[in-house]
């Protein structure tokens, strides 16, 4: 506990795991390092909070996700970043009765040989970035950082039925995207 | 009344986010049973899923660390603060 309390230890040992945290969520390295900045200031102005309960490093990103979520959410204000729930794009995927219209083949490929492939990781890239900012932002901190769904909810200021939507028209999006540019396939 | 595939596809997609009624799992499973298009969509969101989840762990041990600058700013700025 007293070594616990040094806050230069705490930069040494967790600092670099913490900006990874943030790097991972807000993929600006800038901004995640000022993040980690904020949050263990924060943690150390509110050392007394800490019972020992969790581990130090459980609580210092707890900690470093509120300034996250905050961070996010004032973005998100400051830039007005609404695109999302007014264009439908379902309609260009099902015909009006509901069937597919972009036939899914299943893929039957290795997921973690795609990963390793920089150019299955470029062509992954280039689909997220086709998607709409805010559907982007809320797929990534979903699936790519892991986040709950009510963190999201509060960062992104949306409800959780909202989350539903972006992440199901995400997820079609980017199956098409990444069935037309990268997998083949095979139709059943 | 059967739903389309418009609608499984959005509850299999739900699925990944909150936990799905007692008759909506038995609605998917009917439809997926009938339906191979669904069925291929929901196996390829699954693969999307794990590749997701992969790259976050490996995103995560990767070695990114702090610049020796920002460290020495984080340093002083916490200083400061334990001075004030």
């Amino acid at each position: 506990m007293i070594e616990a309390m040094n806050a230069e230890s705490w930069l040494n040992e967790h600092g670099d795991y913490l900006y990874r945290f943030a790097l991972s969520r807000l993929h600006d390295e800038d901004i995640a390092a000022d993040m980690v900045q904020e949050a263990l200031l924060a943690a150390w102005r509110g050392k007394e909070r800490f019972k020992g309960e969790s581990s130090l490093r459980t609580w210092l990103v707890s900690i470093l996700k509120h300034k996250i979520i905050d961070h996010i959410r004032k973005e998100i204000r400051q830039r007005k970043i609404n695109d999302a729930l007014e264009n439908d794009p379902s309609s260009q995927f099902f015909s009006k009765s509901g069937e597919w219209e972009m036939n899914p083949r299943t893929w039957y490929d290795d997921p973690e040989k795609c990963c390793d492939d920089l150019k299955f990781r470029l062509v992954l890239k280039e689909c997220l970035s086709r998607l709409p900012e805010k559907q982007r932002r809320v797929f990534e901190l979903r699936e790519l950082s892991g986040d709950d769904t009510e963190d999201i909810c509060k960062a992104c200021d949306i409800t959780s039925t909202n989350l539903h939507v972006l992440m199901y028209r995400a997820r079609l999006s980017l199956q098409t995207c990444l069935q037309k540019h990268w997998f083949r396939g095979s139709s059943t | 009344m059967k739903k389309g595939c418009d609608k499984i596809s959005h509850l299999l997609s739900d699925a990944f986010d909150r936990k799905l009624s007692w008759v909506e799992r038995i609605e998917v499973k009917i439809h997926l049973s009938m339906c191979s298009l669904c069925h291929s969509y929901a196996q390829n969101i699954n693969m999307m899923h794990d590749i997701f989840s992969y790259i976050r762990h490996t995103d995560m041990s990767e070695n990114s660390q702090l610049s020796k600058l920002k460290k020495l700013e984080i340093q002083k700025a916490l200083k400061d603060q334990c001075d004030d």
